[in-house]
């Protein structure tokens, strides 16, 4: 390929994403030139030709934006019905098999999507990869609240980690959580939550069990997500509290009575400790969920690196879809 | 009731307050729900970001105390709002309203095929960034017809298409093909049908559905205010306050191809055959009635629905003063339909 590749500004995303819309609308309208590479499916739609051949002296672009990369879906598993031999072993060992296929993409798309130069990344395709206990060690060093948290293998450093915390303890996932659907033709769908750890549980619990978390029990006056974009918190208060359906996890919705939601500011200080987590983390834009408890401790529980803006923006009328657009066109006029 | 004189009152983010004439609304636009006040509450509640619940009693003299305490404790029960001894944490919304779309949707007459040319209308709109079309057909066209017609559409900006179809008695069966063909057809209306009623698609995962109606519509059919039709997100309520939720960044193609704010109204602004779509909307004479919203229109500025109401009525002046020609059957002064 010779012609030059009048792009600037490079964005991966899916399709039928009203988020990307929104921000390549603005974009657009800022006059900004964009190119919107679709991971869907593990493949790049309609413009693999262009870069699929990543070498060096590639075109630069102004900006690059990771917003949504798409990972291997079940749908896409291989299922070993072309297979002429060995098919029962094959199909036996399916998680096995997929796991590979899975670790063969990955290393080829990390490699892929790293060799995309620009002076100006917004999610760095890099970090997005978080150890969350890394996370949470990292924000108590920077100051932050941090619940009391305990991994082990072990029932009898639980019981004594229940003993210290009066107001009782959660179980959660140590990394994602898990999310996954049923069989046909109901196909529910399954996903762990947040879950309190009550000393009846406790005293049913083998004497060892796998790797598992556990952290104080936080009385919760109401979440609070913090959006974070190139040094600016966007925040807003989730009260849901006042139902006991949701008073754990905000992952389990109540459609009948959703969810409440205000404007809402930490304070200076606060704010400056997100915005040294960040740096140390080496993330220019995330969503940050922080617990407000009742005694008035602001408590910081995670950062998810590819945040939901969305979720934001609308009710708080952030316009954060402008701004993600004014970062990455900002040296548009070249 | 509550006695802490730091404590401030806070809606939630979802619930607007607006005043009328007679009565006061709350606009919850998450539970999609809208509940008459009294006009005073309102007031307190626009009092709220600044003053604490004992300072705004102090302004209305103690004079109401007890029915502040009451109003602002049954608000906090039903989920509105909510106490708060720490204000600045809980700053107000921004009430700006900003699109990045010059044209966020059109209306496209179509009478029949020879009247102007709807491809390149189609284009011209692409062009532009607009994010929704809708199409009425006033005379029977086939489906075959109208896939070919909206074939520019299919690689387009568009992000949905509504469609109204004079019954051209095909089966609900092609339209949904046709849908399935382009998947920013979200809505399908069938008018001027003998039967009156709605089919679903029967393939699983498939939310469409055609509505026949035995409604006719017709060149320049105006919309009728309902209440029921009343739609309200934070984006239609911010945008109310400075822009004619009707009008604003539309475009309207009559049936003879010519460019209007919308098709019932009687000024034109060219024939689609000799002026560009884009000179028009950009054009200070088709933007003015963008910008006249309700708060600037007699009887509207007085409703309580006013950053709900979508009418898209043409607006005449009279002494400085605007009104709307199409005028509905709400009297803000009375508080009744009529
Ligand atoms: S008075 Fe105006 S704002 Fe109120 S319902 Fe009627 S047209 Fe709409």
């Amino acid at each position: 390929m010779s012609a030059a590749i009048p792009v600037r500004h490079l964005v991966f995303s899916t399709a039928y994403d009203p988020s990307t819309d929104h921000v390549l609308d603005w974009m657009a309208s800022m006059g900004g030139q964009f190119l919107r590479l679709n991971t869907n499916n593990q493949y790049i739609e309609k413009e693999d030709a262009l870069i699929s051949a990543p070498a060096p002296g590639m075109e630069k672009f102004r900006s690059i934006w990771f917003r949504k990369i798409c990972g291997l879906a079940r749908q896409d598993w291989i299922l070993g019905d072309s297979l002429r031999e060995d098919r029962k072993a094959f199909r036996e060992n399916l998680d096995f098999f997929n796991q590979y296929i899975e670790r063969e993409r990955k290393t080829f798309y990390d490699y892929f999507y790293r060799s995309f130069q620009s002076e100006r990344i917004l999610s760095p395709y890099e970090p997005i990869q978080l150890n969350k206990l890394d996370v949470l060690r990292l924000a108590a060093a920077t100051g932050m609240d941090t619940p009391k948290t305990l991994v082990t293998r072990k029932k009898d450093v639980l019981e004594r980690f229940r003993a210290e915390i009066p107001q009782g303890v959660i179980n959660k996932s140590i990394a994602e959580h898990l999310f996954f659907e049923g069989p046909p033709p109901e196909k529910n769908m399954y996903s762990n939550y947040t879950e309190e750890i009550t000393d009846e549980i406790i005293r049913e619990m083998p004497d060892t069990f796998d790797f598992s978390l556990f952290q104080e029990k936080l009385d919760k006056a109401f979440e609070a997500r913090v959006f974070y974009l190139d040094g600016a918190c966007y925040s807003m208060a989730i009260f849901s509290q006042d139902n006991t359906r949701t008073s754990l996890d905000f992952r389990r919705y109540d459609k009948k009575n959703p969810n409440r939601l205000a404007n809402f500011r930490l304070d200076e200080r606060q704010e400056a400790q997100v915005h040294s987590l960040m740096q140390q983390l080496g993330l220019n834009t995330g969503s940050l969920d922080l617990v407000r408890t009742r005694d008035g401790r602001m408590v910081f529980l995670e950062v998810n690196p590819a945040g939901q803006f969305g979720m934001v923006s609308q009710p708080c009328n952030y316009h954060l879809e402008k701004r993600i657009a004014s970062f990455l066109t900002a040296g548009n006029e070249r | 009731m509550r006695s802490d004189l730091q404590l401030h009152f806070r809606l939630y983010n979802a619930c607007f307050p607006v005043k009328g004439a007679e009565m006061g609304l709350i606009c919850d636009v998450q539970r999609k729900e809208a509940f008459h006040i009294p006009n005073l509450l309102v007031e307190v509640l626009e009092k709220a970001y600044d003053h604490s619940v004992e300072s705004i009693k102090g302004q209305f003299h103690h004079q109401y105390d007890e029915g502040i305490d009451a109003y602002l404790g049954e608000l906090a029960k039903l989920g509105i709002g909510f106490f708060t001894s720490q204000p600045e944490a809980f700053p107000a919304m921004d009430l700006t309203w900003e699109s990045p779309l010059e044209v966020y949707s059109a209306i496209l007459e179509i009478e029949s095929a020879g009247n102007y040319d709807v491809a390149d209308v189609l284009r011209q709109l692409d062009r532009l960034g607009c994010a929704g079309l809708q199409l009425r057909f006033l005379r029977p066209f086939s489906t075959r017809e109208i896939g070919d017609l909206l074939a520019p559409t299919k690689n387009s900006r568009l992000k949905f298409i509504e469609l109204y179809i004079a019954d051209n008695g095909e089966a609900a069966e092609n339209l949904f093909r046709l849908a399935e063909g382009n998947r920013r057809i979200v809505s399908l209306v069938v008018h001027s049908s003998k039967m009156a009623g709605l089919v679903a698609s029967e393939k699983p995962g498939e939310p469409l559905q055609v509505v026949f109606t035995d409604q006719v519509v017709g060149r320049g059919q105006p919309d009728v205010v309902r209440p029921e039709d009343f739609v309200a997100s934070i984006s239609i309520i911010t945008e109310a306050m400075q822009f004619n939720i009707g009008l604003n960044r539309k475009i309207s193609v009559d049936a003879d191809g010519f460019i209007r704010n919308y098709v019932s109204h009687e000024t034109g602004f060219g024939h689609v055959s000799g002026v560009k779509i884009q000179d028009v909307a950009r054009s200070a004479g088709f933007q003015e009635k963008w910008l006249l919203h309700n708060d600037r229109i007699e009887k509207c500025r007085d409703c309580q629905y006013r950053y709900l109401c979508l009418s898209n009525s043409d607006i005449v002046e009279e002494d400085g003063k605007y009104y709307k020609k199409d005028t509905c059957r709400f009297d803000p002064y009375a508080n009744i339909w009529r």
